[in-house]
């Protein structure tokens, strides 16, 4: 048991460093194609390119953007997202409260199972 | 690996406590904070066993079948009416079968379902699921208090059991609970008495609905508060606050429609009686009219 337990937290850490090195080879890739076009133009002087510089910086989260939030796991991760940023554990359980009248302790424990709930696919629940 | 921290819980809770009013806000909440989150309601009454008249286990996800997603709350409500044995005429007991069914699926597991509309089998992970039950657990709760009349003797007529006791593990297997089954709800949480702060600010809730529905002005006499808050945390629950308020103030209604008064005030007393009165225009309650 304690052993499965290693493994899978090793297979989470390697899916980590890979999701890494995707996202890092995706960003040389478009800085090889960057300076692949610089090149092409020096040696054709005179021929002014009109395509956009890649921005380098903005090009990773783009191409991150593009690998999430797609189909409906994605869309659900991203307003999960959205929502842990947006409002905080004490807005959503005020919030609730004031709609639920006389029941904090019990309430506040359903709220708080749900909250984590949320947390968990906001921070976990990539698609691969 | 993508698996949320799941808690599944079940919520014990009396008739008129809040169970479905927690549903219902929370539903409208996240309809809007987070529209795609599957939040849906399954009353665990409907469910049989395969081969009985009523809805299959099964069909408990639909609503993730539906979308093709494993990520959702569910709520079991009524988890309660499928605790006490039901035996068919054969001895076979529904209820246990039912319990049996449940087992896999709050415990997470990956299975495939195939529903109305769909061209292939749609592969849920229930890992990924939260599961809410909630029940009122009435037989518990008449259990313990014929337990504590026995043992009160003459003294019951100035003792009341309080139904809002607190709900034990022990208690749900007396019912006829699963070990098992008890055992994949990690937190059992249960709803308290209303304070008299919180009665009151419902029953001021209850009497502005019910003056904008009905369109006249409501006064409660100071005696039909005081009924209305030592009813409140009695067998009906809160939802008896709104009835004691409603049965009075329609029929003053239906004297108000015969007497033809255009701003009328009615205040009601003890045991459904009622006083009209033509009062004063009130430009601010007009206008929330």
């Amino acid at each position: 048991m304690f052993e499965e337990q290693k493994i899978k937290e090793e297979l989470d850490k390697l899916q980590e460093q890979n999701k890494d090195l995707v996202l890092e080879n995706a960003a040389l890739l478009a800085r090889l194609d960057e300076l692949s076009l610089k090149l092409q133009k020096k040696e054709e002087p005179g021929e002014e390119s009109e395509e956009e510089e890649i921005d380098f910086d903005n090009f990773i989260i783009e191409e991150e953007e593009k690998c999430e939030f797609t189909g409906y796991k994605g869309k659900l991760v991203k307003e999960c997202r959205r929502f842990l940023k947006e409002v905080s554990f004490k807005q959503y359980v005020d919030t609730i409260k004031q709609n639920i009248i006389g029941q904090d302790e019990g309430l506040e424990l359903i709220l708080t199972g749900i909250f984590n709930y949320i947390k968990g696919i906001g921070r976990d629940g990539i698609p691969p | 690996m993508g698996f949320p921290p799941k808690v599944n819980m079940l919520l014990a809770a009396p008739s008129g406590s809040g169970k479905t009013e927690t549903f219902r806000v929370l539903k409208n909440y996240f309809a809007q904070e987070i529209p795609h989150l599957i939040l849906d309601q399954v009353d665990l009454s409907n469910i049989t066993s395969a081969g009985f008249k009523g809805k299959d286990p099964g069909s408990i996800l639909a609503s993730l079948v539906k979308e093709g997603s494993s990520y959702g709350i569910i709520w079991l409500d009524e988890i309660d009416k499928r605790l006490l044995p039901a035996h068919t005429s054969g001895g076979e007991n529904v209820s246990a079968e039912i319990q049996g069914q449940l087992l896999a699926m709050l415990e997470g597991c990956t299975e495939k379902y195939m529903m109305k509309g769909l061209d292939e089998p749609v592969t849920i992970d229930t890992n990924l699921t939260m599961f809410i039950a909630s029940g009122a657990f009435n037989m518990v709760r008449e259990k313990k208090k014929v337990a504590q009349v026995k043992t009160m003797g003459f003294v019951q007529q100035k003792e009341k059991y309080e139904i809002y006791n607190a709900i034990s593990r022990e208690d749900i297997i007396s019912m006829g609970c699963l070990y098992e089954l008890l055992g994949r709800f990690h937190l059992l949480v249960n709803y308290r008495k209303l304070s008299e702060s919180a009665v009151l600010k419902i029953i001021e809730l209850s009497k502005s609905k019910i003056e904008s529905e009905l369109g006249m002005k409501l006064l409660l006499s100071e005696e039909f508060t005081e009924e209305m808050l030592s009813s409140s945390n009695q067998d009906f629950g809160c939802r008896l606050l709104t009835s004691m308020i409603y049965q009075p103030a329609l029929f003053a209604c239906k004297d108000v429609f015969l007497q033809g008064l255009e701003h009328p005030e009615v205040t009601i007393y003890c045991g459904g009686r009622y006083e009209i009165q033509e009062g004063k225009a009130d430009s601010d309650y007009e206008q929330s009219q």
